[in-house]
């Protein structure tokens, strides 16, 4: 069976400076892989490769079999870090633009998602703090039925009772039988939900598995192992 | 919907976590036996996990006869009280085992912890 | 899918426009308000005013619909909307088409609504007359109405040579918007030159406009030069655009690279 998303030997480099370098990666369906490194690990890198937000200097990414493009964002849903929306839009305008582009868009269940936020369909973008506009993004693309869901940072800079929120909302709506890709340097705030994880450093994927087996086998937390292999050095 | 509150330490698999604190609820009678369990999807949102390893800790239950799955309506908790005896006094045989010996490492006896029990143990 | 993006982009930009449109006609409306209070010396001064505000409005539609329309460019291409226009299930060309299409709509509507202000403000019966004559002769309403088309390209090539511009300032990975306001400039002007340069050719052929270059007064230069000259020069002008399209679509769709 073909993996649902597969990067065969990708590398990027920003002028000189090379972000990823020859990373190879399958994704499976229905798992729940966590993207895990630090800072300028080159996660935001890879996701936006995989999005067709950058050039791909070599390798190739395949989305069911195929090179990106058209099919594949019509089954990708992708949480940037960015606020992306026309902010001289109102909620119930971004609602009909994402179900006039996504067929798989479902606007009752944005609507009830909504309702959790306790904000009017006819507020403008411009008028929501920073906060309620990621919120509104993050319903924007659990709303959508797509294959794969891809979530860049989904719980930076944000408090404890608005993470748990969003782990909530994405472990309810995520359709069934596909798959989640979630980045994030804050391990031990999703590890629980992840099937597999991907570290990833210095441009390189590092380690890949599945998470309750690194747990057993390692006898720690994923995110204690990930401190141990990348922190470990600079401790001494 | 019973709601139960899930606690885990992330340092050992989430879903053998899982199978313990689920056999504990069927066994003190949060979930009943008998009666219908909530989804595997209800069931990952209350704990806080993946959808996956919940049916991997369902799976498991299921495979000790604790839950039984019927085709259309979904899982249920089993209606053989002999299995849930069963279980209770492993589950309770377990608890005594590390008290007794949690005592023992801090010199108490075996007979004098019983006196404590029986002490203290009400409050 | 196009349709949709025509839609939304065409809506965006004249809502911006919408202000500038409406300056425009409360000018021309004003302007042909006090001109009936032209017998006084105060009167005369208000009108004056008018008239001068009426036509930098009329200057500044234009170069607004121009400007908005590069800004919409690149917020929406490179910028942070980038993440969403890019990830929406449409073909990076389609995506260019689009915009391509919504520019050219905003143009036609912009000199539309800067004719109809420019007739509010200024209709009078000299000018109907003067209409009337240039209309009843043949060869001088084809030089007319091919100025007007030549006007009309002259603002759709400068908006792809923006785009152009754009496009190719953006393609490294640290795009910089000064490598594109530089080559906006330069292809601006030095495309311009091959439009001369394409008259100078059809003067070899042509004594008449090789006429043009030396004595204006030389008596061989008729209707039939300008109209020639006219054909040549919208027809030049016709290609770059077109070149320019497809060269920024084809650079466009190889990829870009979102900050």
């Amino acid at each position: 069976m073909a993996a649902l998303l597969e990067c065969k030997h990708l590398c990027k480099s920003f002028d000189r400076r090379v972000v990823l370098d020859d990373v190879s990666l399958k994704i499976d369906k229905g798992k729940i892989y966590g993207l895990l490194g630090k800072n300028g690990a080159g996660k935001s890198t890879l996701i936006k490769l995989v999005n067709d937000l950058l050039t791909i200097d070599s390798g190739q990414i395949l989305f069911k079999g195929k090179p990106i493009g058209v099919s594949s964002k019509a089954h990708i849903s992708y949480l940037p870090e960015r606020t992306y929306l026309d902010k001289t839009m109102t909620i119930k305008q971004a609602f009909k633009m994402f179900g006039e582009f996504y067929a798989d868009f479902d606007l009752e269940r944005a609507r009830t998602l909504l309702e959790d936020l306790d904000l009017a369909e006819d507020m403008k973008i411009s008028k929501m703090s920073k906060g309620m506009q990621e919120k509104l993004q993050l319903i924007l693309v659990m709303s959508r039925d797509a294959d794969l869901y891809i979530l860049d940072e989904p719980l930076g800079g944000v408090d404890p009772a608005t993470r748990d929120h969003i782990l909530d909302t994405i472990l309810s709506n995520f359709k069934e039988g596909s798959s989640v890709i979630i980045s994030t340097h804050l391990i031990s705030d999703v590890e629980r939900i992840l099937d597999d994880v991907i570290f990833i450093d210095k441009g390189k994927i590092a380690l890949t598995g599945s998470a309750d087996k690194l747990r057993a086998k390692e006898k720690s937390s994923i995110d204690e192992l990930f401190r141990r292999m990348f922190y470990a050095k600079k401790a001494r | 919907m019973q709601v139960i509150q899930f606690k885990f330490d992330n340092e050992r698999p989430i879903y053998l976590q899982l199978v313990e604190q689920l056999r504990v609820a069927i066994v003190s009678g949060a979930y009943a036996a008998g009666s219908r369990l909530p989804s595997v999807r209800e069931l990952a949102v209350m704990a806080k996990v993946n959808p996956n390893t919940m049916q991997k800790a369902l799976t498991e239950l299921e495979s000790d006869r604790l839950i039984f799955t019927e085709r259309t309506n979904g899982k249920f908790v089993t209606n053989d009280q002999r299995l849930l005896d069963k279980i209770k006094t492993e589950l309770a045989s377990d608890l005594v085992q590390k008290y007794t010996s949690d005592m023992a490492k801090i010199g108490i006896t075996y007979a004098d912890s019983i006196k404590y029990l029986k002490q203290l143990g009400g409050q | 899918m196009l349709k949709k993006l025509v839609k939304y982009d065409f809506l965006w930009i004249n809502r911006q426009m919408l202000v500038f449109f409406a300056i425009t006609v409360i000018f021309a409306v004003l302007t042909r308000i006090t001109e009936g209070f032209a017998d006084s010396v105060m009167g005369e001064i208000i009108y004056r005013i008018m008239r001068g505000c009426t036509i930098a409005a009329l200057v500044n539609a234009i170069i607004n619909c121009a400007i908005r329309i590069w800004v919409r460019f690149r917020q929406n291409f490179y910028k942070d909307e980038a993440y969403l226009t890019h990830t929406l299930p449409v073909s990076k060309s389609t995506l260019y088409d689009g915009k391509i299409i919504s520019s050219i709509c905003t143009v036609l509507l912009s000199v539309a609504v800067v004719i109809a202000s420019f007739f509010i403000a200024f209709w009078n019966n000299d000018i109907y007359e003067y209409l009337r004559n240039v209309f009843k002769d043949g060869d001088m309403s084809f030089i007319v109405i091919s100025l007007f088309a030549t006007a009309i390209l002259e603002v759709i090539y400068a908006i792809n040579v923006g785009i152009f511009s754009i496009v190719v300032g953006h393609r490294s990975n640290n795009s910089r918007v000064l490598i594109s306001v530089i080559l906006g400039f330069v292809l601006y002007y030095g495309l311009q030159w091959i439009l001369l340069a394409g008259i100078a050719i059809a003067g070899i052929f042509d004594d008449s406009i090789q006429a043009m270059f030396g004595d204006a007064s030389n008596t061989s230069i008729g209707f039939s030069t300008y109209r020639t000259l006219m054909l040549i020069t919208n027809v030049l002008y016709l290609t770059l655009c077109t070149g320019l399209y497809f060269g920024g679509k084809k650079l466009f769709a190889k990829g870009v690279n979102v900050e």
